[in-house]
């Protein structure tokens, strides 16, 4: 086993000048890349950061997040990369629950992470990702490091030494969690090693690679596309914007061969006033779909706009990083399926009972071989109900064909897939309740035609004067990341119950 | 109302913040998501009486109050 961080090394050693990651004007070197990470190690080390600790990184997508990230990694630390699109709730919750040595930050994350600590901030060490700006202090009255000082001072002092096993914790990804509040899972460098290697070797990766990488390096796939272009020796396109003409333009301009990306990404790109169907994309090698399954409609017509490109249908759990893939000549002869098991993975469909469902019949979807976390962080209860012996219990309903393919048709646990994030409704009802008038609160997946999903929160009111249906939007895009805000508003005068008087989830529309 | 005006009141309503930098990327930073993009569109173009082409949906044009106000007297200018 490698660690990536090593798989770095390697390629700087073997192609130092060329470009590893770029963003806007920025372009960063294989060399600038490892040097830069091999500073942010040193200086971690010298800040008391040691094997084990966790750092955190909260910022807009750049290049520098990336020496940041590695830097973190070659301390023998683990990086926790923190859900840009999270409010000052989420994120005290986050950097409380995982207990940070030292946090990342960059100018537009500023806001936010000082309305977060008004008073006390309980990370020792802050390092700003962006250039020197004096006006940011710190509320202990301190000026944050900035990695530009940081690559400065600590330069050329030659590798770290560092220990580290495979089962070391390399990474915590947090996800929507029932609880009300993200929960995170564990990444060892074995799961970020093997994952990396195996799904190259499926979408056939090369040194000429240029990935586009439109997600936040806070969720596993966009981690996977990173590691995947270090280990080839690619070039990772960190990609801010994913307006309609940026993303053409950044396709096009940046001879981009390989996108990974959900559903909804496509969706958006497939919009009428999008300039993306009137155009040709010559360099585009492959497409890979993972997140939710992809409506018919939708990779039809991608298909004809990119009629060169192979289409990879991927299934995945952040809990188990890659399960499946659907090779490209399967696409027609297995429509809608998400594909066989990556190398080392073996997939079993369950019934409640525990036993197995013959090809055809719908159960739980268990996972078992490579690539399973050792558990959710701080949740000894829900690791042992999720992570068992026989293997990682995903939540997800599917059914496997005679041939072994994997169809995945919904969830178990009430999770709902939006927008490819996977959303708990309790943690979007737990800010519903703190709306003033709203006596009960329900939310439910709405499914359109074209098998876009969105959320609907169904309430009802007690109270003289109810919030607006203005209100209530306003009140969760203020608190919630974009994807969990309910995209529609109910008023009831009332909610199905259970005999137990508790709502009854699936009896509301 | 001129532009400014209205695309900083606007901003600040969509947002629900006040006193934004008018330079700040409003995308990077946070304030608004790709899906407020589509809602930025349709009040530009019924408020101001423009129509925005596909390849101007970018940041460069859209990203900031300055960016957007920009584009918007460039837009009535042509018109």
């Amino acid at each position: 086993m490698i660690p990536v961080h090593d798989l770095l090394r390697r390629s700087a050693a073997e192609r130092p000048s060329k470009e590893a990651v770029a963003c806007g004007a920025t372009r960063l070197s294989y060399s600038a890349l490892n040097d830069g990470s091999e500073a942010v190690a040193r200086f971690l080390t010298a800040h008391g950061v040691a094997r084990g600790d966790r750092v955190g990184i909260f910022t807009a997508k750049s290049a520098e997040e990336t020496i940041a990230l590695f830097g973190i990694l070659k301390s023998g630390a683990a990086f926790v990369h923190i859900n840009p699109f999270y409010r000052e709730a989420h994120l005290r919750h986050v950097i409380a629950d995982c207990g940070l040595k030292a946090i990342f930050i960059d100018d537009s994350r500023w806001r936010i992470f000082a309305a977060a600590y008004p008073e006390r901030c309980p990370v020792e060490l802050v390092v700003s990702l962006s250039a020197a700006t004096p006006s940011r202090s710190l509320p202990n009255g301190h000026t944050p490091e900035t990695l530009e000082d940081i690559c400065r001072t600590f330069a050329h002092d030659g590798e770290l030494p560092t220990t580290l096993a495979p089962d070391d914790v390399a990474a915590i990804v947090y996800t929507s969690g029932s609880t009300g509040m993200p929960k995170g899972i564990v990444v060892t460098h074995q799961i970020f090693h093997d994952a990396t290697v195996h799904s190259a070797a499926v979408l056939g990766n090369t040194s000429e690679d240029r990935l586009i990488s439109v997600t936040p390096l806070s969720f596993d796939g966009a981690l996977s596309q990173l590691f995947t272009a270090i280990l080839v020796g690619g070039t990772l396109v960190q990609q801010q914007s994913v307006l309609h003409g940026d993303v053409v333009k950044a396709l096009q301009g940046e001879r981009v061969t390989g996108v990974h990306a959900m559903p909804s990404f496509w969706r958006t790109l497939l919009h009428p006033r999008s300039p993306f169907s009137t155009q040709s994309f010559p360099s585009l090698r492959y497409v890979s779909i993972i997140g939710e399954a992809t409506p018919k409609t939708v990779l039809v017509r991608l298909r004809a706009i990119l009629p060169d490109c192979h289409f990879y249908m991927m299934y995945g759990t952040t809990e188990a990083f890659r399960s499946t893939y659907l090779p490209p000549q399967d696409l027609d002869r297995k429509e809608g399926s998400a594909g066989i098991p990556f190398p080392g993975v073996k997939i079993s469909i369950v019934r409640e009972d525990g036993t197995r469902c013959p090809p055809g019949e719908v159960g739980m979807i268990v996972h078992q071989g490579s690539f399973v976390s050792p558990g959710y962080w701080n949740h000894a209860a829900l690791t042992a109900a999720t992570f068992r012996d026989d293997g990682l219990y995903t939540g997800d309903l599917g059914r496997v064909d005679q041939d072994g393919y994997l169809y995945v048709v919904g969830r178990d646990d009430g999770l709902i897939k939006t927008m490819g994030f996977r959303v708990s409704p309790e943690e979007v009802e737990n800010c519903l309740f703190e709306i003033e008038g709203i006596s009960e609160a329900v939310v439910v997946a709405v499914t359109d035609p074209d098998g876009a999903t969105t959320l609907k929160a169904v309430l009802v009111c007690d109270g003289e004067s109810p919030p607006s249906t203005h209100d209530v939007r306003r009140h969760c895009r203020d608190r919630l990341p974009h994807y969990m805000v309910p995209t529609s508003v109910e008023f009831r005068a009332a909610l199905p119950k259970t005999t137990s008087n508790k709502i009854s989830r699936t009896a509301v529309h | 109302m001129n532009v400014r005006t209205q695309v900083e009141r606007y901003i600040a309503e969509l947002t629900n913040t006040q006193d934004i930098d008018p330079s700040v990327n409003l995308f990077e930073s946070g304030h608004l998501t790709s899906l407020d993009a589509l809602e930025l569109l349709s009040f530009i173009e019924t408020t101001f009486e423009i129509s925005i082409l596909g390849d101007d949906i970018s940041v460069e044009n859209l990203g900031s109050i300055d960016s957007i106000v920009r584009y918007v007297e460039g837009a009535k200018q042509l018109a």
